[in-house]
């Protein structure tokens, strides 16, 4: 990929862009490249009825540093478990940091150890989410 | 006669990077281990604060416990971002301000 830096945007721009883009969604029901999921356990029935083959579901760290213990405990569940239903349904699983600021990004080698931590390979996942990735792109390809 | 090597457990020293003060945010982190994967890794983690900045400080661990720190360190509040890991603190020390890549 040429570009470091891909755009989310919530609806698809109406004229034609020169910048990579994804169109995420919280919304489960609306068409999107990305749909974030919060808890997975609760839109799990919903996601089985309208979930679009090749679709990108993401979850955040970001919540994850408020929560207790426990609750932290049943967040990596829900990781493996959206991981699971993302293997099943040909979607992609996404972890992101969900940052709003400089210090809540988070390197490299954090994001593998928490997909590590929740049972995942995170050389398969990098290497799957990247070919989703230029894939999604070429889709939403538009030069102004 | 069967001698006893002591080997010098490894460590793995990592820089990180804080708004607030180094020893809270070092003890975020020790509080974050024990609360995930119980006291008994987080003393083995060995979590120890080696230099600290107004911004950045460095931290040390023992190598087979890293993962559990930096989930640790991912998961606590206030937040922490993780700009650099070495073997050695000379080799983390020399990379300067060489931030690891954040996504």
């Amino acid at each position: 990929m040429r570009e470091a830096v891909i755009y989310r945007l919530r609806t698809t721009p109406s004229r034609a862009v020169n910048y990579p883009y994804l169109i995420v969604s919280e919304n489960i029901t609306q068409p999107a490249d990305v749909l974030m999921i919060r808890d997975f356990n609760k839109v799990k029935e919903q996601l089985k009825k309208n979930i679009k083959r090749g679709t990108g579901l993401e979850l955040t760290v970001n919540p994850a540093r408020m929560m207790d213990g426990r609750s932290v405990g049943k967040w990596f569940n829900n990781l493996s478990d959206l991981y699971a239903f993302c293997h099943s349904s040909r979607c992609q699983f996404i972890l992101s940091s969900g940052a709003r600021s400089e210090y809540e990004m988070i390197s490299g080698p954090c994001l593998d150890a928490i997909l590590k931590t929740g049972g995942i390979d995170p050389q398969s996942h990098w290497h799957n989410m990247g070919e989703w990735l230029e894939e999604r792109l070429l889709r939403n390809v538009s030069h102004a | 006669m069967c001698l006893m090597l002591k080997r010098r457990s490894k460590r793995r020293y990592v820089s990180i990077k804080h708004s607030g003060q180094s020893s809270d945010s070092v003890n975020a982190i020790i509080k974050r281990c024990s609360e995930l994967f119980g006291s008994i890794a987080a003393e083995r983690a060995a979590i120890r604060l080696v230099q600290q900045g107004e911004n950045e400080s460095i931290i040390k661990c023992r190598l087979e416990h890293i993962e559990n720190v930096l989930v640790a360190i991912t998961l606590i509040d206030p937040p922490v971002v993780t700009t650099g890991m070495s073997g050695t603190i000379k080799q983390l020390r020399s990379r300067g301000s060489n931030v690891v890549a954040a996504k």
